[in-house]
């Protein structure tokens, strides 16, 4: 998929009501490069496709288990960011050599509380959550590339209750006809 | 040989041109319709939004081309003036409402009476009562839902604005978020009315029934709502030519100050002419008067380009404490509108707010991976935040000031022609309102929904309504056109659209844009 960049322009008259959800994003990955960049603790190789995709199940969890997907990722930070794919180089070691193969164990590790190790699983997190992959000498609104659109991990936590946008539920009225399921759920302990 | 290229030729393709030119053409007359960019089929949209890095700029999935820029193009809006004014605007066969939010307010009586009724902006030179049966045909043409029996003053009284008839179709419903909301604000003397616009609730001309998409803006998939390219296909059915890629720069004018004809570029830079009885011009409020300035035409007040005004926005997102659940249905369904009219406005500008229906896994992802939240944690917090997700944002009636304008840039487009210079700034007016809103009203907001806030945004946003610019009077010396939207200057020459507005009150403009262009047009076909 091609690499999409973004104008100067563009980065303030982005869409009126979108702007905020944005600027966070930003700071947040504009923060991370800067420790990336003061810290070069990456691997000299690149993590391998067969790692990665392990790497992603024991950050993410199951939903991370697809195959073409991680591939597609690993493609893409190739592309788009390589020097990502040599810090996930590092993070695969390090919790391949402690046995974690969780999420809930990584997070109760020494591991997590790594700086640049705890900026490496983010950044690998958003990519599988947003289904992109910014490049590396950017911040989110620079611009990278696109992996997936409806396969994108953010939506999954909602998907009972919301559709993904540009997608149908099928029925017109459906979303007057939810109480009963919302309130059912809000109100379970 | 005929004497003229067309009876009427119409500059832009979006609703105000398209509504000209189907109505012009049922009339019986020959239309040319020129416009600037390319015709795009909608699941062309759909797939470019389904691929995009940032599914949040509404402007990406639409052409953003060196000889038709749109709104974010690089380096194409000069601005000057104190506050960046980041207009929406696209540009292909249909215009801006592609990727609208499909509300279709009317203006009240005294949006139209702002100077007489609270000695503040200008009067409008025709009245309410003027408009009616036009606002009817207009709701009618665009396919609006909405409830006939609320009062849009957000008075809480009897239904308001006066209508001869019914909405057209009737009003979709809430989904649970704007029905818990109402009863939550109603408790609290908050009045929650019910957006009109312009979505089927039920299969209406050509236009399947909304399915809650959840994607109104920028493009919705099944062609729901409205947009501007379905008069555009009426009028040409009904034998009028559309010329896409037809970038219009120049007005010609003749003997008793009539125009006579109109230059077009092709994207190449090839230069054509054409000739017709009557010009309308409908290119929206930046390009329009773009156009007039480059030609030296209509400007005999020195208005033209002036009194620039947009709705000025600002937001306080939060969480609620109980699950609320945006996301489920099209974007945006309410509005608060206790501050719209008043006699406060001598001194406060009017206000509606509105909380957004956007589904918020986009935010509530990007705000919590910035707090460094992982899983098996993220998932869950992701569905709570989502849940509780609130963005209330407000606009804010800007007054017309001649200051605020466009004007031509030194700078040239990739055609050698101007860009547009924007001056825009605020005055006391506005910068008061906003900061009782923010000091008063979010905190009481906060209060009835329990939550956090998570940012108040409180620097200007203009929310992509332009208005003004070519606007109308019942005085040459000081407007540029009349309430028939004839320019003073040259008898032939039209300008329609909300360029024309002399107020812009805190209401979506484009249905009021609309029910004055259908009024003009009428009239103006029995004079070809
Ligand atoms: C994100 C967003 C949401 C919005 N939501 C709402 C809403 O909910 N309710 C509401 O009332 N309004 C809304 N608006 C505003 C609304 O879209 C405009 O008021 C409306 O599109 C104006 O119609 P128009 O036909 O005058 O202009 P446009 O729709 O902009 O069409 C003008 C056409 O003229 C063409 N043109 C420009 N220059 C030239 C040239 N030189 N030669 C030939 N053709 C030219 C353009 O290419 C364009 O196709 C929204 C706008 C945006 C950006
Ligand atoms: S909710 Fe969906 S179907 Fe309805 S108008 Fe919006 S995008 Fe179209």
């Amino acid at each position: 998929m091609a690499t999409q960049k973004v104008g100067a322009e563009d980065r303030s008259a982005i869409s009126r009501r979108a702007f905020l959800s944005v600027a966070m994003a930003a700071s947040f990955l504009a923060g991370t490069q800067n420790l990336f960049a003061q810290q070069q603790t990456g691997s000299e190789t690149p993590v391998s496709a067969d790692d990665l995709h392990a790497l992603s199940i024991a950050v993410i969890g199951k939903t991370a288990d697809d195959r073409p997907l991680s591939d597609a990722f690993h493609k893409a930070f190739g592309e788009a960011n390589p020097s990502f794919l040599l810090r996930a180089s590092a993070l695969s070691a390090q919790m391949k050599a402690a046995g974690l193969t969780t999420p809930a164990a990584f997070s109760a590790s020494p591991l997590a509380k790594d700086p640049v190790l705890h900026a490496t699983a983010i950044g690998l997190t958003a990519a599988w959550y947003l289904g992109h992959v910014a490049h590396d000498d950017h911040d989110d609104h620079g611009g990278g590339q696109v992996v997936a659109y409806e396969k994108a991990l953010m939506w999954a936590p909602t998907a009972d209750v919301t559709v993904i946008p540009s997608y149908s539920r099928g029925a017109p009225n459906y979303w007057a006809e939810q109480t009963a399921q919302i309130e059912a759920h809000s109100k379970a302990p | 040989m005929a004497e003229y290229d067309a009876d009427v030729i119409v500059v832009g393709s979006g609703v105000i041109g398209g509504l000209a030119a189907y109505t012009l053409a049922k009339a019986g007359k020959s239309v040319i319709i020129l416009e600037a960019g390319p015709r795009v089929p909608r699941w062309k949209t759909v797939e470019r939004f389904r691929n995009l890095y940032d599914i949040s700029d509404y402007n990406a999935p639409y052409p953003d081309l060196d000889y038709a820029p749109r709104q974010g193009s690089n380096d194409y809006l000069q601005h000057t003036g104190p506050i960046r004014y980041g207009a929406g605007f696209l540009k292909l066969v249909g215009g801006t409402t592609w990727h609208w939010g499909g509300a279709t307010w009317r203006l009240l009586p005294s949006d139209m009476k702002l100077k007489s009724s609270f000695g503040v902006g200008r009067d409008f030179p025709l009245s309410y009562e003027d408009l009616e049966r036009f606002y009817i045909e207009a709701e009618k043409e665009i396919g609006v839902n909405g409830n006939s029996q609320m009062d849009e003053s957000g008075a809480n009284g009897k239904p308001f604005p006066p209508r001869s008839e019914p909405y057209p179709m009737e009003a979709q419903n809430f989904n649970y978020m704007n029905a818990k909301m109402k009863e939550m604000l109603d408790a609290n003397g908050y009045w929650t009315i019910q957006e009109p616009n312009c979505r089927a609730s039920r299969p209406y001309a050509e236009r399947p029934t909304c399915v809650g998409n959840n994607n109104c803006m920028p493009i919705c998939p099944i062609g729901s709502q409205y947009s501007g390219d379905r008069h555009v296909t009426r009028a040409e059915k009904l034998g009028a030519k559309l010329i896409p890629e037809a970038v219009v720069y120049k007005l010609d004018k003749g003997a008793g100050g009539k125009i006579t004809a109109v230059h077009y570029m092709t994207p190449t830079g090839e230069s054509h002419q054409l000739t017709a009885k009557i010009f309308v011009m409908a290119a929206h409020a930046l390009e329009t008067p773009k156009i007039l300035l480059m030609s030296e035409v209509a400007n005999s007040s020195d208005q033209v380009g002036r009194n620039l005004m947009d709705h000025l926005g600002f937001n306080l997102v939060m969480t609620s404490k109980d699950e609320l659940w945006p996301g489920s249905g099209p974007v945006q369904q309410n509005a608060i509108l206790n501050d719209r009219d008043g006699a406060h406005r001598s001194h406060f500008a009017s206000l509606k707010h509105q909380v957004g229906n956007e589904a918020a896994n986009l935010a509530a992802t990007q705000y919590l991976l910035g707090q460094g939240v992982l899983q098996p944690e993220l998932d869950d917090r992701i569905r709570s935040m989502s849940a509780r997700w609130m963005n209330f944002n407000t606009n804010l009636e800007q007054l017309p000031d001649p200051v605020n304008r466009i004007k031509l840039s030194a700078k040239k487009d990739k055609l050698g022609l101007p860009k547009p210079d924007v001056y825009y700034s605020v005055t006391d007016y506005e910068t008061r309102t906003r900061d009782k809103v923010i000091n008063e009203t979010y905190p009481t907001f906060q209060k009835i929904f329990g939550g956090e806030i998570i940012k108040i945004v409180s620097d200007w946003q203009p929310q992509d309504h332009q208005i003004g610019t070519c606007i109308m009077g019942d005085n040459a010396k000081d407007s540029v056109v009349d309430k028939d939207c004839r320019s003073w200057d040259h008898s032939n020459l039209f300008i329609m659209g909300t360029q024309t507005m002399p107020a812009s009150a805190a209401v979506n403009p484009t249905l009021t844009g609309a029910a004055l262009t259908l009024r003009a047009t009428h009239g103006m076909a029995s004079e070809v």
